[in-house]
């Protein structure tokens, strides 16, 4: 009988040392998954993809129930506002191609080229303690480390890791996200931090004490840091504050894209160096790419 | 060594892989708040209170485990290693009973609860994830407790009254 009960205790320990051997050689959060969990991640993907398109209905169906009331004054409102953005996208162009005159007059041209793989979101980090994706295309549709992932609304974030037919995206609102960023009106530059207690919210810190920013203003990605290129809307500033010391400005800033909601992402290529033009990049995106039998 | 009956374990298996399906598509899009149920444990502590026999919890516990461990690319061994922790002290805190009524399912998985979130919260700060300070910690570590212990009473509820007999004997074989 104490025989077997050593027994237990030795093999406990044995299984307790095996696995904290296993935890400490996989700590790493930038490794690229070792064969078990490749298996299990693109074996488990269709059943989590069907899943995700059971969801998605389920929440456009409630969607589409509570806001009905609401469907056909939005829908006048939409209206009015696209004539507007017409307008000012007229406006837009002709600035557009002032400004690319007047750089290849002063030898400034930048060239940037864009290319997007539309993939579709089948999961998510199933814990409290970090916001990451798991998207439906991965290596063997050229999907690499680092690729920076967007939606309509702007930046979403970059691929950690990748399988043969998934990757992981980690949010820009996860807590080990830092994106360099920059209000849009006038270029001041900052760092834009996720927060767990917060997932709708960025910390943003503003390098100028007397950087000039308001409730509304839109912040993009900006040319410092070499991970995202410049120009990819971030999101709104919610609120602005001075820290503690006076010495930084404080800004609160909610994504422009509803990562909780998020069915379809596009995966950028880039290449060369300067500004995207953001609206030329996210016009074709599709709305339902596995529907287009795109692979 | 008495191994588990392959009809209830593939019942468990099945509703495990479920709660696991849940854990990784749904439940992050609707719990909205720092902290969200863990499914997959729940399922591990109902299984364990209905089936307390032989080694078949402990490798229930340890396959849940290895599941979330797999999709989590970090830590791998953390949830297996957490997972049959729980079972080793929902077991032994069992043997004092000879019945498990709610109230004390809902002890006991809370109790597990708080302590597994303890202790994935340390191995988060440990792999360098900011958690905001001692009062995030808490907030995240209170709040997915909450919905445990509220999300046990429901499910468990529904195992004890409502699930048919020929179920639950099927998992307590």
């Amino acid at each position: 009988m104490y025989l077997f009960r050593d027994r237990r205790i030795i093999g406990s320990l044995l299984i307790t040392l095996t696995l904290a051997l296993v935890m400490f050689l996989t700590a790493g959060p930038e490794r690229d998954p070792i064969s078990i969990e490749r298996f299990w991640v693109e074996f488990t993907a269709p059943v989590a993809e069907m899943m995700t398109d059971v969801a998605d209905r389920a929440d456009g169906a409630v969607a589409y129930i509570l806001r009905y009331p609401t469907l056909l004054h939005e829908n006048r409102e939409l209206t009015r506002r696209i004539a507007e953005l017409e307008a000012a996208e007229n406006e837009r162009a002709l600035l557009e191609q002032e400004n690319h005159q007047l750089q290849n007059l002063l030898g400034l041209v930048e060239r940037i080229e864009v290319e997007g793989i539309p993939a579709r979101v089948i999961g998510r980090e199933p814990g409290s303690w970090n916001r990451e994706l798991v998207i439906n295309r991965g290596r063997d549709q050229g999907i690499r480390t680092d690729q920076v992932v967007v939606a309509p609304g702007g930046l979403v974030g970059r691929i950690r890791s990748v399988t043969t037919r998934t990757a992981k995206v980690m949010l820009l609102t996860s807590p080990e996200s830092g994106i360099g960023v920059q209000v849009a009106a006038n270029r001041e530059p900052g760092v834009a931090e996720g927060q767990l207690l917060e997932p709708n919210q960025l910390r943003t810190t503003l390098f100028h004490p007397q950087a000039v920013v308001a409730n509304g203003d839109v912040m993009v990605t900006s040319e410092i840091g070499e991970r995202f290129p410049a120009g990819i809307p971030v999101g709104k500033v919610s609120a602005v504050d001075t820290d503690e010391w006076g010495l930084l400005k404080e800004v609160w800033v909610e994504p422009l894209v509803d990562l909780n909601r998020l069915s379809n992402v596009l995966v950028l290529e880039v290449s060369g160096t300067g500004r995207i033009q953001w609206w030329e990049t996210v016009r074709d995106f599709p709305i339902r790419p596995e529907q287009e039998g795109s692979s | 060594m008495k191994l588990p009956n392959p009809l209830s374990w593939s019942a468990s298996v099945g509703a495990l892989f479920f709660a696991w399906l849940l854990q990784f598509t749904v439940i992050p899009r609707w719990f909205l708040t720092p902290g969200r149920p863990d499914l997959v444990f729940l399922v591990i502590a109902i299984v364990i209170l209905l089936n307390r026999k032989g080694w078949g919890p402990y490798l229930f516990a340890a396959t849940g485990g290895l599941m979330v461990d797999l999709i989590t690319f970090r830590f791998l061994g953390l949830n297996v290693l957490l997972m049959l922790l729980v079972a080793v002290v929902l077991l032994r805190v069992l043997q004092a009973f000879t019945r498990v009524s709610l109230a004390l399912a809902v002890i006991l998985t809370t109790s597990c609860s708080l302590m597994i979130e303890v202790v994935r919260g340390l191995m988060a700060l440990i792999g360098g994830i900011s958690v905001g300070g001692i009062s995030g910690f808490g907030a995240i570590v209170l709040t997915t407790t909450l919905y445990n212990g509220v999300m046990m009473t429901i499910l468990f509820f529904i195992a004890l009254h409502l699930l048919p007999n020929k179920l639950v004997l099927m998992i307590q074989k």
